[in-house]
């Protein structure tokens, strides 16, 4: 898929429904307090920008979830100083909408470092290639691997546990 | 992108593929159509386009000005000369605004007023005091500044009857000046009598050559 010139607004159109259920399904699985109005608001950052953009399909995917994680880090971070604020609270547990999901799936990443959920949701919830992940968090593309690999390890323990 | 057979993998990967709700799928595209930059090729006018529709403008709003004579004398005089060039008649500025300043400074209120009076007025006073054929003005305004014999610029003076007209004592002087010029030109002995016409113009060139104190 490569983005020519074309309306913007039909390119935003064609790059939600490409896009929004992996950017939905990263923010659900991420523990974000409402996902589907995380995912609009990243929709709506993409759009101002989105007549800017040059590149392919994939560089578009890359950019959609870098604007997405950063919004979620924005959003733990604050969540985090809410809970300082008032320390009597308990931790937020993030709301489960209606959609069915994979309860299990999602209750043993739950369980994984926040590092190793990070790379597979990223690795195959957004399926971003390893070089892309890498380049968003930040890491070398070595460490992404082996926390990928720890990561798969650790869930398939868990997973065949509960089964 | 070739996906592994991995049981677990392919479970995190139907996570990405939900199929998002008609509804939320509408709303979210409709506020982020909302904030979509209109690009610069759909804008009817741009910059260029204003900057020179001003200009042009201005342009036409000056030019009507100026055809009609309504601009401050300088800005008249300036669109005389450029549109001169491209053979567009358009009156030419006065000097009202200098007359008027000179008038000014005079002293006695009615010799202010008269000067003021004979200022040009608009574009149409040109001939007043630029062309020199005005046989009134050119008998009398030889040498003087306004003001200093009591006369108004473009004012007639009556050379022949001192006991007419301004005084010859108005103006901006010394006092000695003054008194020296009221005993010279003693009115009270203006019951008819007008024998001393001649000492109005040598007079007048005394104060023109001690004024310079004033």
């Amino acid at each position: 898929m490569v983005w020519d010139d074309r309306d913007v607004t039909f390119r935003l159109e064609a790059v939600y429904d490409e896009l929004a259920p992996a950017v939905t399904g990263y923010f659900r699985t991420r523990g974000a307090a409402d996902p589907e109005a995380s995912c609009g608001d990243v929709f709506v950052d993409v759009a101002r920008r989105l007549d800017t953009f040059r590149g392919d399909a994939a560089a578009l995917r890359r950019w959609v979830f870098t604007i997405a994680h950063n919004r979620l880090v924005d959003e733990l971070r604050s969540a985090a100083r809410q809970r300082e604020v008032v320390t009597d609270a308990p931790p937020e547990v993030a709301a489960h909408d209606d959609v069915a999901v994979d309860r299990d799936l999602v209750d043993a990443l739950d369980a994984l470092t926040d590092e190793q959920r990070e790379v597979l949701v990223l690795r195959f919830v957004a399926d971003l290639p390893i070089r892309d992940v890498a380049e968003i968090l930040g890491k070398r593309s070595g460490a992404v691997k082996m926390l990928q690999a720890r990561g798969l390890d650790e869930l398939r323990a868990r997973l065949s546990d509960g089964a | 992108m070739s996906h592994s057979t991995d049981p677990v993998e392919e479970r995190l990967r139907s996570l990405g593929s939900q199929s998002i709700d008609p509804e939320t799928r509408a709303a979210h595209l409709r506020r982020a159509e909302a904030v979509v930059p209109i690009p610069p090729t759909r804008r009817r006018f741009g910059p260029m386009a204003i900057a020179a529709a001003a200009v042009v403008g201005f342009l036409a709003g000056s030019a009507g000005l100026a055809s009609a004579g309504a601009l401050p004398d300088p800005a008249q005089n300036v669109a005389h000369d450029v549109l001169g060039v491209v053979k567009v008649e358009v009156p030419e500025g006065g000097n009202r605004g200098a007359c008027v300043a000179q008038a000014a400074k005079l002293d006695d209120k009615e010799a202010k007023q008269a000067a003021k009076a004979a200022c040009p007025k608009g574009g149409d006073a040109t001939d007043d005091d630029q062309d020199g054929d005005d046989t009134t003005d050119t008998t009398d305004d030889t040498t003087e500044s306004p003001g200093k014999s009591g006369e108004a610029p473009g004012q007639v003076k009556h050379a022949d009857d001192p006991c007419r007209g301004k005084p010859a004592w108005s103006g901006p002087m010394s006092k000695e000046e003054r008194a020296a010029l009221k005993e010279q030109f003693d009115r009270s002995a203006c019951t008819g009598d007008t024998d001393d016409t001649d000492d109005t113009d040598t007079d007048d060139t005394d104060s023109d050559d001690t004024d310079t104190g004033g």
